[in-house]
């Protein structure tokens, strides 16, 4: 046990170290970002001066890549290339903004998928379970922009319920919180299904019945928690989709989160906040693999040997 | 595993009428994308000023526009022919790409294991850890955007799952005796490779492409929605769909055209990959 989590462990942080790398070099090689952000001819070598010392671009590479993550573990990550305000500031201040958006959209995708599944997967063949299968299928290729112009034109033109876009009353949260929870809870759905099937035929379950338990019983102690298991190991993945997804709804609804800000930021090559929003991404992507890694092994103890 | 075309044909008499119109829908999209300018009315960025935000023609607009005109009075039915050109054209394209370089990957890892296969590993393991949009966001932001490399980085869509796969299925080839056998008998190893192992993972390459295709069409047309993706003046659903967003409160035609193309082929193609994936698993029992 010791052993497989020292290995993820070391395996999570090379995973961080080639990322900061990556980002680090790939910044470098694309040119000077000073140049793509004044006018060369017009602009007096002082102020480019200034700039290159503001990013640091006038020491040797070496101290550069140093400072680069010096500047990690200090929380500086360097200034906005467009408005010249601190990086970290303008991300941490719309953090809470997108975390509101994804915890409900996670709350909203397992009341919308759990149930779907475990009903489609106890009514196996019936219209329910065929139902629940189409629209896990036809959720799966509709993407979030699709999905979001439809709940705009239904609910904010057609029927005029909720506002078409912004931020600050509930009534903003709904549009984008369905958009993003039904793509995900119909994979949710499919995923529920396929693990409850996959218990309800296992030895200790028909024990179980045999021995004359009560249905919900079973469900209760046998099946449910073995079907969790393999749910837990997704969970990582959907928090990949849920911030690809995020970025795609708080751009159509325009939710001011970090998603949002990635856009506006990648538009107006803002290179610095850019890399920091990268950095955020990966560094929560690899610590959530981590610890569903780690939740997997502490729940199944036969892939601890294989580490 | 081969695919014969008797074989083919059987399963496609055995499959459900869903699965017929994917196909058949796939078939169309294909053809509309060959041949676009032949189809097309007008260009793609042809212009009538006098003729903006017109209705379709069967919802009481002029007879020449018969899916309506948008914002600068283009022609929206020629725009989604020449939409669906590109779009097909990226997707596919790109997931050529990215199934040629996961696969090549995949299998030098196999092949050579030790460091090599530790490297490619590690990498699937990075590329894994991101999800591909902010990736792909990342290389736009820091390259620009032009189309070469836009297709590129669509391509990469998914190349580490083509790797995970095809190391698997080489790993399990070598252990077999055909494998061994070509080897013992001093064919050069390009034969082994191509000839010998290539045919018996190409199924499953082949299944693993159709589910990686509907992907790729909605990352371009999500790109393309951001504005980060195809510029115009070409076109492209995503950008068609973008275009619309400002006009949804009078003229509900111009989402709901690339909206219904992108929602329908996606799912037509997923459509078929599950039924390749459960047809492949069916045949190989």
């Amino acid at each position: 046990m010791i052993r497989f989590i020292f290995i993820r462990t070391i395996r999570a942080i090379l995973t961080a170290l080639t990322v900061v790398t990556t980002t680090f070099v790939v910044l470098r090689v694309t040119g000077d970002p000073v140049q793509s952000l004044l006018p060369v001819e017009t602009t007096p070598p002082e102020i480019i001066e200034l700039y290159r010392r503001m990013w640091n671009l006038d020491q040797p590479l070496w101290q550069q890549y140093v400072g680069y993550w010096q500047g990690i573990f200090h929380g500086t990550m360097g200034r906005s290339f467009v408005d010249g305000r601190d990086v970290v500031g303008i991300i941490a201040e719309r953090i809470p903004i997108t975390l509101e958006l994804m915890g409900w959209t996670f709350v909203a995708m397992l009341a919308i998928g759990l149930p779907a599944g475990i009903a489609a997967a106890l009514n196996r063949g019936s219209w329910i379970d065929r139902l629940v299968m189409a629209a896990a299928v036809a959720g799966h290729a509709l993407p979030g922009y699709v999905m979001g112009i439809l709940m705009i034109w239904l609910f904010a033109v057609e029927l005029r319920w909720l506002p078409s876009s912004g931020y600050g009353t509930p009534q903003h949260l709904i549009m984008p919180v369905i958009t993003l929870a039904t793509a995900y809870g119909a994979v949710i759905a499919r995923f529920t299904r396929a693990a409850v099937l996959e218990v309800l035929g296992q030895p200790h379950v028909l024990a179980a019945r045999s021995q004359g338990w009560a249905g919900h019983t079973i469900m209760r102690r046998e099946v449910l928690p073995n079907a969790a298991i393999p749910l837990v190991t997704i969970i990582g993945l959907f928090l990949g989709g849920l911030i690809g997804g995020s970025v795609i709804v708080e751009w159509i609804f325009a939710w001011p989160g970090i998603g949002r800000l990635l856009v506006t930021s990648v538009a107006g090559r803002d290179l610095a906040i850019v890399q920091a929003l990268v950095l955020l991404f990966s560094a929560t992507m690899i610590f959530a693999n981590l610890m569903v890694d780690l939740a997997y092994a502490f729940l199944n103890p036969a892939i601890r040997v294989r580490g | 595993m081969h695919f014969s075309i008797r074989q083919s044909a059987s399963a496609v008499r055995q499959s459900s009428p869903v699965l017929v119109a994917a196909c058949v829908w796939l078939g169309l999209m294909v053809f509309v994308a060959v041949f676009a300018p032949w189809i097309a009315p007008y260009g793609y960025a042809e212009q009538d000023l006098l003729l903006r935000l017109q209705p379709p023609s069967f919802a009481g607009g002029p007879p020449g526009h018969w899916l309506g005109t948008d914002h600068l009075g283009r022609d929206v039915f020629s725009r989604a022919i020449y939409s669906i050109r590109i779009s097909m054209a990226v997707a596919f394209f790109g997931a050529l790409i990215g199934a040629v370089v996961g696969t090549s990957l995949g299998a030098l890892a196999a092949h050579r294991r030790g460091l090599v296969e530790e490297i490619v590993m590690g990498l699937v393991d990075v590329q894994a850890a991101l999800p591909f949009l902010i990736f792909a966001l990342l290389v736009i932001a820091f390259f620009g955007n032009d189309l070469f490399l836009f297709v590129l980085v669509v391509g990469f869509q998914g190349w580490e799952r083509y790797a995970r796969l095809a190391r698997g299925l080489v790993l399990d080839a070598k252990t077999r005796g055909y494998a061994a056998a070509a080897r013992s008998m001093g064919l050069p190893l390009w034969r082994v490779y191509f000839v010998h192992i290539g045919p018996n993972i190409a199924g499953a390459m082949a299944v693993q492409f159709t589910l990686n295709l509907p992907e790729t069409i909605i990352l371009e047309a999500g790109l393309s929605f951001l504005g980060l993706g195809i510029q115009p003046p070409l076109t492209s659903l995503g950008l068609m769909l973008n275009d619309s967003r400002n006009y949804i409160l009078l003229h509900w035609w111009l989402p709901a055209v690339p909206g219904a193309l992108i929602f329908i082929t996606a799912l037509s193609m997923s459509l078929i990959g599950d039924g390749l994936r459960d047809w492949l698993d069916r045949s190989q029992r």
